[in-house]
Parts: structure tokens; C-alpha cells; sequence
């Protein structure tokens, strides 16, 4: 077991958005270990927001929140939370049903198509049950970081016990909607998420980017 | 482990799990579906009835027990850049690719933890491109077998599959009857790969064909044309010192406060250099960090992901317009040095003395002599030796003049008021200003101060007489004018410097990029900031090499024995000459040299339908008057084989290199014959794909006679059905870097390994493929064929044995290269003194790798000048009453252009100031290289068609020697033929418009009722180039799905997969599409590629983000989705470079998007290389889907 782990103890992820350069290697990262075929399915996604007061980039999957909406909501079980707040999805008992997907404020279980995933299992009930990150347990039990850490090139991703986080990180700020407001696409709930952020600065404050904008052009020049 | 985490591994594509078999069989069943394999059609034959990628499948339950797994260190098996290569490590399972992971040691080779805070961490991660890499080896576009094209060039359904003994003799044939007939100058060897690696590469396999030598080079590349053109026009110090100069080696200045100040014109270092991306981003911290002041200015059209990270300021510009912009900070310099009386200001923003001693060109100047020895300036004649002559600069033409317009400063302001030694020389004979009214032509003579601005349609000329401020700058750049100011001022004073000025490949590559790079070079001349040892604003093109230099250091142990190299069969040459010397050209003649060949047979051929050139008339066998183009007839040679033999021309008495069929006044045209090579160098990365496609499918197969001199071939070595492969005569299947023997460095680790996986099908390695090649060479005996050019016969010697030679093998013993260096291996672990003793094979591959001792990083905290700026500045700090000889006298500066197009007749250059010793922004020398090109070849055409004509289509020069900003409406009036206005052109050009919609007008500019763009094509970096264009775990961040959001792209084994269907509406000419989904219009999984478009453009034009638009010009049109973004300027549009070209049968739209669809291939101004990133452009919503 990693020095960041404690089997009794929630586990976290830490984003350092100062330096994502949306290189996306933690996507492919993630999908080419989880053998998550190309197409929608992706466990976590990288994308860089653009609001009026700046430019927001932000990397993540399912952040095993304390109180996970998805496990909640799902009326068949099949979502449980480990004694190291891992929220686990089991497959072979999920039913499709999909509320755990709008009960996410950030919409992070997801379904793959007939395309994505051609072999459906026979111990499935329905063809493309819910799948979502798991923190790589596999890795984790191997001494290994999860893929989505290790791959990252900005050295902008951490993960470990929520305590490690917050003592090596205190200026990280939970994932909340006021401060990132672009990460909640499904409500504004607060589900206790296990994602810590150094934010990049707004423009026009201090340590953000000033723009010069230019001016309008018709696509005729203007004499 | 349990369950939970075994079902979430079920997801390959191969699997075929005991558990999941029923069910999986039934999948199977739809997946071979998908794939395309019923027996009669183009995809059987091409990619066999596996379809792609599902040999080897794995049981998934097998994945999670993590030491049942082979891994294997490779080097990433991208070359993306010439830096470090990031590291790699390969999972595999039963010999099949299962996972891609990067380096995660914890610690270096002592033990100690890395610190992921310095920026000089040594790990070489991977980034996107080298995780994907499963999906570039397993993939259902793999080519599995050397085809033969029997019906049509691009008619997937005319390939057969031929054996590969066969491919190779057919194409050696070829290839000697063509050598024989027009000469090693008809051959183009590509040197670009598409795999990387030596035995990957297909330069290997291609040289058992090529072994004739001599075919026909070219200067420069596709990437660094415009650089390499101009990199020294205005004569800075280490100008192109990649080693000091790069973006690498100032990381540490950039940590340690060194550097004061950062300006990128549009690069994003992050994105092209994965292995700087985090030294930069983290020195860049650090310096904001230090530094509170420090400012990192991103002057782009496009706020890039490296923008987003590191930019404290964002200046907007409109695409090619930065020229503009610098002569607006000029402008403001100019005005802040000199009152309105012409009178030097007491602490101006120039050094107006440093000016005068350092800087030719900046203001009028009189001719003048310079001794070699003591400096001195003489205006009189001293045509003797010891004196340089200097030309004047005339009056009303240097580059303050031409900034100035109707500004009547300068005019006033006279040498005399200066006292520095120059300004004194100068006037020795009468004063003069320092720049008379603009002067440049309008209408071929009348001098601009007395011309009616209306005569001319150039916005360019109209400009003439305008005062570049700022605010005329603003109009043009859309840079707010207070920006443009303030620019200047933190160029022009010292305590900002030193300045780290970075720029990138997409200023060139622009019809004007040698006006662009040179107006930088400019601004660091006239602002005196070069010469520092650290954050030097010398260098030019800094982003270029990735290595930052402390990146950890290498242990220095033992290796692995080297890869078996190849035997060099040796070639006798009967003629005295193993590489008879060709003209090298620039590289996008070759491409143009397809219609000088074979101009009369187009013309000819009804299938031709026109030309998507709307600038050039087709009268000519070369477009643009170019000068490199005009060099592709056959020369006679002395009979050494290597020189050309000369005549006098009796008319102008000029020396010429004589040609066949001079007597006869019958020139051999010669131009491109024979094409053979890799990767996307004929279609994809060349401008105007639809005119190259266009001729390719004209032009009869090779293949209908090996032996026939007289028609066009391409073979191509690939490991994709590609653009390129898919219009090739001859099709040779590789295999990929992984599954080859490698010796590439690991993260800057010496690393070699034997391969991690099968070629598929009958797809070889070039060790394989070269042995078949020479053998087939030599069952073809000796080459003994009779020439054009020259008495003595080729008479090359072809040994029976080269195959066995060439691998270093003797017959009948074949030993694959694997066998070999495997062998080479275990002898390694047997020596008792090896550090590899007692391993097996896969421990001593493995134990080659040690991690990399990370050290504290030594970070710069103060710049150096250099010695000559040191001199400089102590000269400035003298009464300057003396020559300043210490430039001059060991040519520090000497300003020059390329040399590779300078083959002139007997003229010399005299009076050039290339030699005297100070910087230029004048350079008549550039000028003077276009017009007189390679005119040494052009006895064979009329006295008034040899050089380059410098006009344009108002008999004004097409080129003037200044860094001025040339509008690029001119631009694109001259690309898209507003400026040709005879009638027999518009005739000629017709069939332009069958690529596209007919605009309303020709002058884009004209056409006010739909929004209309300037389109740049960047870098992506989820390809390099058109490599890894077809993977699907890439495509996810480049295309969508009509309306589709983030990464909606689902075309997996829809994409390099033959569709088997004849295309309703394309007229009986089979052209079937790379994108079966497309084809089909199968929406739901159909994808395109993002164009990147402002958001206040596409609201205005009722655009969406998600929705599919159409670009189109004169010369193509793309299909697209927008992505509607605030990181785009107004006016302007990205579709980034390297897509494959995958034109729709139905309409003609490039549905693959292929940047170069809507790129014209009228050659770039001064350097005649290639202006990818330049287009103008109709944007619209799509309604055929």
C-alpha cells in the first residue's frame, strides 16, 4: 500500500489547475488501462470551460463523493461505498434504469453503446450496464498510482487520503459549485465530493490574464 | 480483486471471454459486419476477411492479475520532434498489446523521491499520442499486403494483391526505365516516415529501389521553408543557434527572474513539444512568481492551451497581419525619437546613434565604400581592394520611409544633426534626411508620393502613403492601438530586457511568413534586444528543440550491443559517378512538378477537368513564374556524370547549362516521374489536394507496363490504407515501429529492444522487405542502360548477392534481424563480464533502462551579453567620432538568405550589403536572389522567362526588400485570381469552381452576405502531421458527431475502412470514401473535424456550436463542425493540420477535412515554399447532411 492510503479512510483527488495544459493523456491514460473502447463512454474528461470571466481547465471523473447521489438513487444496489470511500459499481447487478446519471451533479456514470462495447457479458442483465472510475483499485492494491495520476504531464494531479490532501495542498478548494460552477452539469447538489482544486486565476484579478480584444471585422476591409 | 473489477475489463474490442462467448459470438457476427469483409470487393482484397484488429484477442479475466503481464519499456514510437522521446512502457499479453502506460519511478537511480515541483523533474511523460498507441497497431485500416492498382489511381476496388517479389520487381523496372530515359532528376525518393524507427522506416525498404542514387532533393521541408529561407535576412547574431538559442535552453533563465519579459507571436510550445510542456509551464510560474512585473504577452489570432496556462496578457491579432502590428510599435518608436520638426527628442525610444553605426536600411542611406581594415566610410569611389562597396539605400524606400507615408518627420530630420561617425560619413557630400516621401511604384513607375491611390487594386499600394501608427495598425491587426504602444515601449527600453521572443512555425508557412519573420527580426535590430547569452531575443525560431538540458542525468553504464545495421551493397558505376548531382528544389515543386512532366497528356486528357489554381492560366508547365519549377528539364552532363555542360547564349552572352534538345529547340521535360516513399509528402501535407488528387487519377497506371518510361508511378510503403496509399500504383504493407527491432532512446536513455508484437498479415519489416527488394534487383542483372544526357551509359553493377549483402548475411543463410539481435543478446548475457550476465533476453532489455538522477535545477539569475554586444555597447558609450570597425571587420553581422535558390548566371552581387558589417532592414540581396533564381538553368526558355519576373499584376514589384506588412487581401486576390483578368484565364479556369460553391464574386472581399474568414492550419497535437490521423482514441478530440458535444466522435472501425458501396451521384468514378460512416451518412456515428470559430462571428451568422459548416474558397472546400469559442479572434477561423483527405464522390466537399483541401499552392513571396496556413474562406451551415 501507497504511504497516501489508508484502508479506513476516504480517498481523494487533488487538481492543480494551474497546470492543466489539456493535454488529455489522462484520458487516454484512464481508457487504454480500463480498456474502455473509444467511443462516449469515458471515464473522466478534460475540457477547458470558457466563461466570461476566463478560461477554466478542468480534468476529472466520479469523485467518490460522501454522499454519492448515483449509489442513493440507484434502486437495484448496484453502487456501494468501500471502507475507503472508493464508490464501486457492480455490473452484473446494475439495471440500466440511468437515474444514477442525472442524480450526478456531474454526470459522470456512464453508458456505452453496442459500438463501444460489442461482447456484453452473460452474467449482465442488460447490455451496456453503468461503468465508471473506480480510483483503479487494481492499481492501487499493485502499489501503483491510479492511471490518470501517473500519466499526467502537468504534474497537476495528486490523489490520497482526503487528510493527505489537505495537508499538503490547503489552499486546494473542494469542488464546489460557486467556485466551479462549469463542473455541475446535472444540478447544483452537494454531494460531498472528494475533488480538491487550486484554481487558476479569473481574468483581471490578480494572477489572471489580461485580453486585449480586438475589434470586430466584417470580413470586408474597413476604409 | 473481484468481480467488480473484472467485468469493468471487459470492454476490448477482441475480447472473446469464455464468459461472455455466447453472447459475444453473436456481436462478433456484426462487428465482421463493421468491418467490411465479403469476399468480392476493395476490402477483402485490401485488409484480407479478419477485418482489423481482432487477431490475438485475450480472455479479459486474464487482465487482472498485473504480473502475468510482459511490460517492456519502448520509447514512445512517435517521433513528434527532434527532442527527447517520452517513455513508454508496453503491457502485453500472449503477444498482443493490451496497455500503454509512461514512466512512474518514484524515485532516480539514488533513491531520492522526485520532486514534481521542479520544473527539471526528469521524467518524459507521455502525453495522449503515446498512450493511444494500442489502437494504432490493432486497427482495422492496417495494411496487410503489397497491392497493385489495375483500374484506376484512388479506385479501391482496382487493387489486387500481388506478392511482395512481385511489387518489387515491377517497381524496379519501372524505375530503371524512367532512370534511363529522363535522368536521376525524375525520381523523388520521399524521406518523410510514417513510422518511425530504423527498421520501421520505409527509407529502408524503398533503397533497394533507389540505389541508383542522384534523384532529385530539395532544400528545406514543409515545416521550416520560410525559416530556413530567412533566418539571417536581417543579419542578428545566432540567428539559427538551435543549441543556444532554443526554447529549452532558456527554461533555467526563465526560472531563475533571468528573463524579464516573454512574448510568443502564436506559439504553443505545450502542445508541439509534449517533452518541454512542463519545464515551460513550471519556469513560467516561477518567473510570475519572482518577478511580479514579469509579463508572458501571447500575441495570437488563437488563445492556445498554452495561452490559457502561461499568458498574463492576451493580445488579439488577425491572422497574417503581425507585420502590421510591428510596424505600428515602429511607428510609435519613430514618433517618440523624432518631433514633428524632424529634431531628435532628448530621450527618444530609439538609440538613434546605434541605429545609424549597427543598422543599414532603417533610413535612406547614400552609397558609400567601407574599409575592410579601419571602418572608415568614404563616399567616394574606392573600387579598389580593402573596400567593400555598400549600396545606397534610395530615397524614399527604406523602411522608416515606408512606415512614415505622408509623415513628414523624417524628411525634416537630417543627418547632420547627428555626430556619431556614420551619420558624419554620410553627409561628407550634403545632407540628407533620414527618409524622403515614400517612393515605392504605384502602376509600374510613378513614385507613390505622386500617385492617385485609386489607380491600383492592391490595398497594399493604397496604403503607401499612410502613416503605420498604431491606429492604422489597429485597423489592420484589430490590436487595440494602446496595446500596440505599449508593445513598443517594452521593447524599446532597456530595463524590460532581456525579452525571451518566441515564434512559431505558423507565422511562416503563410504567403507573407518572410515578411513576418523578417519584421521580427527587424524590431529585435532597431530595439537593440539581441546578444544575450541567456534569454537571447537573437535566435528566431526558439521553440524548437525540446531538450531543456537538465533534465536529469543518464547513468553511464554499459549497453546493449547496437542494432545490426544494413550490409551497403556496393554500386558500381560505370560513368565515374555514383550520385550524378540534380538541382535541389524547393519542396513544393516537387508536387508541381507532376504537371511539368506531364503537361501535354493532361491537357489532352478529357478526364482533366481543370485547374483549382485560380491564380495561373495553364499556358505554362509551372505556376507562380517559378524559377525552382523552371529547372525540370534533362541537362547534359560532362562525361563524369556529375557536371553539367554550359554554353553561351549568343544573344545576351550570358553562360547557360546546356540541355538536351537544344539544337532542335526541343527540351526533355522532365519534371516528377516517379514517386516512392511514405506518409502524406504527395497529398495530405502538399497544398491543393484536390489538384494533386485530381492528376494522379488522370495519369495512366504504371502498372500497365513496368518497362514503360513514359508514365507516371507512385509506390508507397504504409502502414495505413492513407490518402496517399489509397491513390498509389503499388501499396508495400510495413509493419509498425513496435513491432520491429528499435534502438531510439528512451526519455534520453541509449535503449534498444526487439519487437513487442506481430506484423499483421504479410506486412514486413525493412529488413525483411529490403532483402526480397535487392534480390529482385539483382535477378535483374547489371544496369547498363544508354542516357540523354551524357556519351558514357549509366553501367551500374548490381552484385548477385545483394540481398544476403545488404543484411549483412551470406547466401542461403537468411537470418531475420529479430533472430539476429536476439542472438546478439543472449551472447551478451553469457559474458561473464557483461553487466547483463546471467539475464534472460527480457531482463537485459529491461535492465538497460535506469532512472534518470534528477538534480537540483541550476536555475540562471542573471543574463550575459555576448562579446560582440559588449562591443557594441561600448562603442555607443564612446563620442562614437570614431569607426565602429570590430562588426565589420570579422563579419559579426552578415545578413543573407538562403543560398539554395542562388544559382546565378556570371553576375555578381556587387554592392550587396551583406558585408558591412551591421544589420539590414533593406535587403536587396533577397530581391535580388528572387529575380535572378536559378536563372543559370533557364537557357531553354525566352530571355524575358529566365530568373523570376519581380512584378505583379500592375507591372509594380512583386517583392521589395523591406519587412513591410503586405495586405492579405492582396493576398488572396492574387491566390484566387481577382488580379487575372483575361478572358482566356476565366476560360481556363472553369473547372475551379467543381470543387465548391461558386462564390458570387472572386474577390472574397466582395462578398458581404456570408461570413467570410481567414483560416490558419495549426499543429494538432493529437497527430503529428497526418500520423496517427485514423487512431479512434485521438479522433475523440478532434471530431464530432453532427451536434455532438465533447469527444461525441464514434466512427471506431468506421475510419480507414474501405466503404463497399459506389457512391450514389459520382458519375461511374469510383472514389470511395476513407470514412464508411460518412458515405453511408450513417449520423450516428458519422464524425468530423472541430473548426474552431468565434463566438460572436458565429452568433452573427446564426452558427451553433455542434453544427456542421461548410469552408470553401476558389481552390476546395472542407466539411466541418464549428466549435464556437471566445479563443478565436473575430474574423478568423483553425482547422488544424493533417487530417486525411477523404473527398466526398457526391459533392467534392472534404469531408475528411484535410487543412491543405482549402489550401491554395501558389508558392510563398521570396522563398517560393509552401503557404499552408493561409486561406481565405466562406464559412456556412451545411445542408447536404
Amino acid at each position: 500500500m501507497s504511504y497516501k492510503i489508508d484502508e479506513s479512510k476516504q480517498l481523494g483527488f487533488y487538481f492543480d489547475q494551474t497546470r492543466c495544459g489539456a493535454c488529455n493523456a489522462c484520458t487516454v491514460a484512464c481508457k487504454d488501462w480500463n480498456q474502455v473502447n473509444p467511443g462516449k463512454a469515458a471515464w473522466r474528461k478534460q475540457f477547458t470551460y470558457e466563461l466570461a470571466d476566463g478560461f477554466f481547465p478542468l480534468a476529472f471523473g466520479c469523485n467518490h463523493c460522501d454522499e454519492p447521489a448515483c449509489a442513493t438513487v440507484c434502486s437495484a444496489g448496484a453502487i456501494t461505498k468501500d471502507a475507503n470511500g472508493i464508490v464501486t459499481v457492480n455490473r452484473d447487478k446494475c439495471q440500466k434504469l440511468e437515474m444514477c446519471i442525472t442524480a450526478c451533479p456531474f454526470a459522470k456514470p456512464q453508458i456505452a453503446d453496442d459500438k463501444q462495447e460489442p461482447n456484453p457479458h452473460v452474467s449482465w442483465r442488460v447490455s451496456h450496464p453503468m461503468q465508471k472510475c473506480n480510483f483503479c483499485t487494481d492499481r492501487l492494491a499493485a502499489g501503483m498510482e491510479p492511471a490518470c495520476v501517473a500519466s499526467c504531464v502537468g504534474r497537476a494531479l495528486d490523489f490520497g487520503t482526503v487528510e493527505y490532501i489537505k495537508n499538503k495542498y490547503p489552499d486546494a478548494k473542494r469542488l464546489n459549485y460557486g467556485d466551479f460552477p462549469y463542473a455541475f452539469v446535472n444540478n447544483q447538489n452537494d454531494t460531498g465530493p472528494n475533488l480538491f482544486i487550486k484554481p487558476i486565476a479569473k481574468q483581471n484579478t490578480a494572477g489572471g490574464m489580461v485580453i486585449h480584444k480586438s475589434g470586430s471585422y466584417t470580413g470586408k476591409r474597413q476604409d | 480483486m473481484g468481480k467488480e473489477t473484472n467485468v469493468l475489463k471487459s470492454l476490448e474490442e477482441s475480447s472473446i471471454s469464455r464468459r461472455s462467448f455466447l453472447k459475444g459470438l453473436a456481436a462478433m457476427g456484426a462487428l465482421g459486419a463493421v468491418a467490411g469483409c465479403s469476399k468480392d470487393n476493395g476490402g477483402e482484397i485490401i485488409y484480407g476477411n479478419t477485418g482489423g484488429g481482432l487477431e490475438g484477442a485475450i480472455d479479459p479475466e486474464d487482465l487482472s492479475d498485473l504480473s502475468s503481464f510482459d511490460v517492456a519499456y519502448a520509447t514512445c514510437p512517435h517521433n513528434c520532434g527532434p527532442g527527447i522521446r517520452c517513455v513508454s512502457k508496453i503491457w502485453t499479453k500472449n503477444g498482443r498489446i493490451v496497455r500503454v502506460t509512461t514512466d512512474e519511478t518514484k524515485t532516480d537511480i539514488n533513491g531520492n523521491v522526485r520532486d514534481k515541483n521542479n520544473w527539471n523533474d526528469p521524467r518524459q511523460l507521455n502525453c495522449a499520442k503515446g498512450h493511444s498507441y494500442k489502437y494504432r497497431v490493432y486497427h482495422s485500416g492496417r495494411l496487410k499486403y503489397p497491392l497493385k492498382q489495375t483500374k484506376k489511381r484512388g479506385d479501391a476496388t482496382g487493387f489486387v494483391r500481388i506478392s511482395w517479389q512481385q511489387a518489387y520487381n515491377e517497381v524496379i523496372r519501372k524505375h530503371r526505365a524512367i532512370y534511363a530515359k529522363y535522368g536521376p532528376a525524375a525520381i523523388q525518393a520521399g524521406s518523410n516516415n510514417s513510422s518511425a524507427g530504423t527498421w520501421a522506416a520505409p527509407s529502408k525498404a524503398v533503397s533497394p529501389i533507389t540505389s541508383l542514387g542522384g534523384t532529385r532533393g530539395s532544400f528545406s521541408d514543409h515545416s521550416f521553408h520560410q525559416y530556413n529561407y530567412c533566418y539571417n535576412m536581417a543579419g542578428l547574431p545566432n540567428s539559427k543557434n538551435y543549441s543556444s538559442n532554443h526554447i529549452g535552453s532558456q527554461i533555467p533563465a526563465v526560472a531563475g527572474g533571468a528573463i524579464k519579459n516573454w512574448v510568443s507571436f502564436g506559439t504553443n510550445s505545450m502542445s508541439t513539444n509534449n517533452t518541454l510542456s512542463y519545464p515551460y509551464l513550471r519556469a513560467n510560474q516561477l518567473a510570475k512568481e519572482l518577478n511580479p512585473n514579469f509579463k508572458h504577452y501571447v500575441i495570437s489570432p488563437e488563445l492556445c492551451d498554452t495561452g490559457v496556462l502561461n499568458a498574463t496578457d492576451w493580445v488579439q491579432i488577425r491572422n497574417m497581419t503581425d507585420s502590421a502590428l510591428i510596424a505600428g510599435m515602429i511607428y510609435h518608436l519613430i514618433t517618440n525619437t523624432f518631433a514633428a520638426d524632424g529634431s531628435i527628442i532628448e530621450g527618444g525610444l530609439l538609440d538613434v546613434d546605434y541605429i545609424d553605426t549597427c543598422v543599414y536600411g532603417f533610413f535612406d542611406s547614400p552609397e558609400y565604400w567601407l574599409n575592410e581594415t579601419t571602418g572608415d566610410i568614404s563616399l567616394d569611389n574606392k573600387d579598389d581592394a580593402g573596400w567593400t562597396k555598400v549600396n545606397a539605400v534610395p530615397a524614399g524606400r527604406s523602411y522608416a520611409a515606408w512606415i512614415m507615408g505622408d509623415d513628414p518627420r523624417l524628411t525634416k530630420a537630417m543627418y547632420s544633426a547627428s555626430k556619431n561617425y556614420t551619420a558624419k560619413q554620410y553627409v561628407t557630400k550634403g545632407d540628407m534626411p533620414r527618409a524622403s516621401s515614400c517612393s515605392m511604384t504605384i502602376g509600374g513607375e510613378t513614385p507613390a508620393y505622386q500617385a492617385d491611390v485609386n489607380a491600383t487594386k492592391y490595398y497594399t499600394k493604397k496604403d503607401y502613403m499612410t502613416p503605420k501608427s498604431p491606429e492604422w495598425a489597429e485597423k489592420i491587426t484589430g490590436t487595440p492601438a494602446d496595446v500596440i504602444r505599449e508593445l513598443a515601449e517594452l521593447y524599446a527600453k532597456p530595463e524590460n530586457h532581456p525579452i525571451l521572443t518566441e515564434w512559431t512555425g505558423g507565422l511562416q508557412k503563410s504567403e507573407n511568413g518572410v515578411l513576418t519573420l523578417f519584421a521580427i527580426q527587424t524590431l529585435f535590430a532597431i530595439t537593440k534586444t539581441w546578444g544575450y547569452s541567456h534569454g537571447s531575443t537573437g535566435g528566431m525560431y526558439q521553440s524548437w528543440a525540446s531538450n531543456p538540458g537538465q533534465l536529469g542525468t543518464a547513468p553511464e553504464v554499459e549497453g546493449l550491443p547496437g542494432l545490426p545495421s544494413n550490409g551497403k551493397v556496393s554500386i558500381n558505376n560505370g560513368s565515374g559517378s555514383a550520385n550524378p548531382s540534380t538541382p535541389a528544389m524547393s519542396c513544393k515543386e516537387h508536387f508541381n512538378g507532376l504537371y511539368f512532366a506531364f503537361k501535354d497528356e493532361l491537357d489532352n486528357n478529357p478526364d482533366f477537368k481543370g485547374f483549382a489554381n485560380p491564380f495561373w492560366d495553364g499556358s505554362t508547365r509551372y505556376l507562380n513564374d517559378d524559377a525552382g519549377a523552371k529547372t525540370q528539364i534533362l541537362y547534359k552532363r560532362e562525361d563524369d556524370g556529375t557536371t553539367y555542360k554550359t554554353y553561351q547564349d549568343p544573344e545576351d552572352g550570358r553562360t547557360y547549362y546546356d540541355y538536351v534538345g537544344r539544337e532542335e529547340g526541343k527540351p526533355v521535360y522532365v519534371g516528377k516521374r516517379f514517386y516512392i516513399g511514405s506518409a502524406g509528402t504527395q497529398l495530405n501535407q502538399v497544398a491543393n489536394t484536390n489538384w494533386a488528387a485530381e492528376i494522379m487519377k488522370a495519369l495512366p497506371l504504371a502498372g500497365n507496363n513496368p518497362d514503360d518510361p513514359d508514365t507516371f508511378c507512385m509506390a508507397v510503403f504504409d502502414i495505413y490504407m492513407s490518402p496517399q496509399a489509397m491513390l498509389a500504383d503499388y501499396v508495400f504493407p510495413m509493419a509498425n515501429t513496435l513491432e520491429v527491432v528499435d534502438g531510439t532512446s528512451v526519455g534520453g536513455i541509449p535503449f534498444k529492444r526487439l519487437p513487442l508484437a506481430t506484423p499483421p498479415g504479410e506486412a514486413k519489416d525493412a529488413w525483411d522487405a529490403a532483402f526480397i527488394g535487392w534480390n529482385e534487383q539483382s535477378k535483374l542483372g547489371n544496369y547498363n542502360a544508354e542516357r540523354l544526357d551524357c556519351a558514357v551509359p549509366y553501367g551500374k553493377t548490381v552484385p548477385a548477392d545483394a540481398g544476403y549483402t545488404y543484411i549483412g548475411s551470406s547466401a542461403p543463410t537468411y537470418k531475420s534481424i529479430n533472430d539476429l539481435y536476439k542472438a546478439e543478446i543472449e551472447k551478451e548475457c553469457q559474458k561473464a563480464t557483461s553487466r547483463f550476465y546471467g539475464m534472460s533476453v527480457n531482463q537485459a532489455i529491461a535492465a538497460q533502462i535506469l532512472p534518470k538522477t534528477a538534480s537540483e535545477p541550476v536555475n540562471v539569475t542573471e543574463t550575459t551579453r555576448s562579446s560582440l554586444r559588449q562591443a557594441v555597447d561600448s562603442y555607443l558609450d564612446t563620442d562614437m567620432s570614431v569607426p565602429f570597425i570590430y562588426a565589420a571587420a570579422t563579419n559579426k553581422f552578415s545578413p543573407s538568405v538562403s543560398n539554395a535558390m542562388a544559382t546565378f548566371t556570371t553576375e555578381t552581387q556587387a554592392g550587396m550589403p551583406n558585408k558591412c558589417g551591421r544589420m539590414t532592414c533593406y535587403a536587396e540581396y533577397a530581391v535580388y536572389t528572387w529575380e535572378h533564381a536559378y536563372d543559370i538553368y533557364h537557357g531553354w526558355l525566352p530571355a524575358d522567362q529566365r530568373g523570376q519576373k519581380n512584378k505583379d499584376y500592375e507591372n509594380d514589384p512583386f517583392i521589395y526588400p523591406i519587412p513591410m506588412y503586405y495586405a492579405f487581401e492582396d493576398t488572396f486576390n492574387e491566390m484566387y485570381g481577382e488580379f487575372n483578368t483575361s478572358s482566356t484565364k476565366k476560360d481556363k479556369q472553369a473547372g475551379w469552381y467543381t470543387v465548391g460553391p461558386k462564390p458570387s464574386s472572386n474577390d472574397l472581399s466582395k462578398i458581404t452576405d456570408k461570413l467570410t474568414l481567414t483560416v490558419g492550419s495549426t499543429h494538432d497535437r493529437y497527430r503529428s502531421h497526418s500520423s496517427q490521423a485514423e487512431n479512434p482514441y485521438l479522433r475523440e478530440f478532434t471530431h464530432r458527431t453532427k451536434g455532438g458535444g465533447w469527444a461525441s466522435c464514434n466512427d471506431w472501425n468506421e475510419y480507414s475502412v474501405v466503404p463497399e458501396i459506389q457512391a450514389p451521384g459520382s458519375k461511374g468514378d469510383f472514389s470511395p470514401m476513407i470514412s464508411r460512416a460518412v458515405a453511408n451518412k450513417d449520423m450516428t456515428q458519422a464524425s468530423w473535424h472541430e473548426f474552431w470559430m468565434n463566438d460572436e462571428d458565429a452568433a452573427q451568422f446564426g452558427i451553433k456550436d455542434g453544427d456542421l459548416i461548410r469552408v470553401s474558397n476558389p481552390v476546395g472546400a472542407i466539411r466541418v463542425i464549428a466549435r464556437v469559442t471566445k479563443r478565436i479572434v473575430r474574423g478568423h477561423g483553425q482547422i488544424h493540420q493533417g487530417a486525411w483527405y477523404d473527398p466526398n464522390p457526391v459533392d467534392h466537399v472534404d469531408d475528411g477535412a484535410c487543412a491543405n483541401t482549402i489550401m491554395s499552392n501558389r508558392p510563398s513571396r521570396f522563398d517560393n515554399g509552401n503557404s499552408v496556413h493561409c486561406a481565405y474562406c466562406i464559412v456556412e451551415k451545411e445542408t447536404s447532411f
